[in-house]
């Protein structure tokens, strides 16, 4: 990488590495750990943590894992760590649907009735 | 194409009615440096980027961006599903409430409605990621500004992810103008536009 010219930005490439497990995750808002760079500032008397913690969805986790997977392949499609991940994300992702039944799976898109609506809370 | 799946990317479940804080939270629906703009501004660009890998990471970021718009929906809707006509009153809310009850409107925190002009497609590959990069960290300072002030955890949480991605957008942007520069003249980036000069 000769790319460090003036005037014109220079942003190294990453390289696959560490990878957070799925929950953690969904939870960090990215499977990387080395992009993982939070902000500190909160009100005063603020509680950060969310009280009831609770455990993410295993059909968003795996679906995020996918996404956040499939933005490094565009920009390194050839790195096959990350093909492999990917295509595990994949795997698991239609296993999890053959298990389920519900519209955010793709089955039984149409019932809207039965179920809240995405932005009440209903998520898979 | 698009097709749609009943879930948010991130999970929104706010229990306590607040139209101050929806009021500091609808910037990132309509707002100068909202997901809106983010993703109608990577969705535009990418017809005339002429490197296929790069349109191919805006058409992906560009539908990331549609999920975190509707996550944003979803905070402020929940913010002020339960709003009451003396809630409405709240000073910041009480403008938006009489020309959209609680409906749903892209606006910035100060009132000012969407506007196109809020992002750029310039068709110069160097030009359009260079605002790309900067998009995204326009974006991650109003999460910055909204945790800064917000106290409710419920809120907090999808905040801190959606600010997540902003940083990791930033790095494969950043990694898409590596990989333009790669294609381009060394000794001068800006001797041709590769969008619009042909050899």
């Amino acid at each position: 990488m000769e790319n460090h010219g003036l005037a014109i930005p220079y942003i190294p490439m990453q390289q696959w590495g560490q990878i957070y497990d799925t929950a953690q995750a969904l939870a960090e808002g990215t499977i990387f750990p080395e992009l993982n760079k939070p902000f500190y500032m909160a009100p005063e008397g603020c509680n950060t943590t969310l009280p009831q913690g609770g455990e993410l969805a295993a059909f968003s986790q795996i679906c995020f894992a996918a996404a956040d997977a499939l933005l490094y392949l565009d920009t390194h499609p050839g790195d096959m760590q990350a093909r492999e991940y990917y295509e595990n994300c994949l795997k698991k992702k239609k296993e999890l649907m053959a298990e389920a039944d519900c519209g955010c799976c793709g089955a039984a898109h149409y019932d809207w009735e039965s179920k809240p609506v995405v932005w009440e809370g209903g998520n898979c | 194409m698009w097709t749609y799946e009943q879930r948010l990317q991130y999970p929104v479940k706010i229990t306590k009615t607040c139209p101050k804080t929806a009021q500091y939270i609808m910037s990132q629906y309509g707002g100068p440096d909202g997901e809106m703009a983010a993703s109608m501004r990577y969705l535009s660009q990418r017809y005339s980027m002429p490197y296929k890998q790069v349109s191919g990471l805006l058409t992906d970021i560009g539908t990331e961006e549609l999920a975190h718009m509707e996550i944003i929906c979803a905070i402020v809707y929940q913010l002020t599903r339960n709003l009451t006509p003396e809630e409405a009153k709240t000073a910041g809310f009480d403008a938006y409430y009489i020309d959209h009850t609680k409906g749903i409107w892209p606006a910035a925190a100060a009132g000012v409605p969407f506007n196109a002009c809020e992002f750029q497609s310039k068709g110069d590959a160097l030009t359009d990621l260079a605002e790309d990069m900067a998009a995204e960290q326009k974006a991650r300072t109003t999460y910055d500004n909204i945790l800064r002030v917000v106290t409710d955890p419920e809120v907090r949480d999808p905040i801190k992810f959606l600010r997540a991605r902003e940083v990791v957008h930033f790095q494969r942007f950043g990694e898409a103008m590596e990989l333009t520069k790669d294609k381009m003249n060394r000794e001068n980036y800006y001797y041709f536009n590769p969008a619009m000069d042909r050899f």
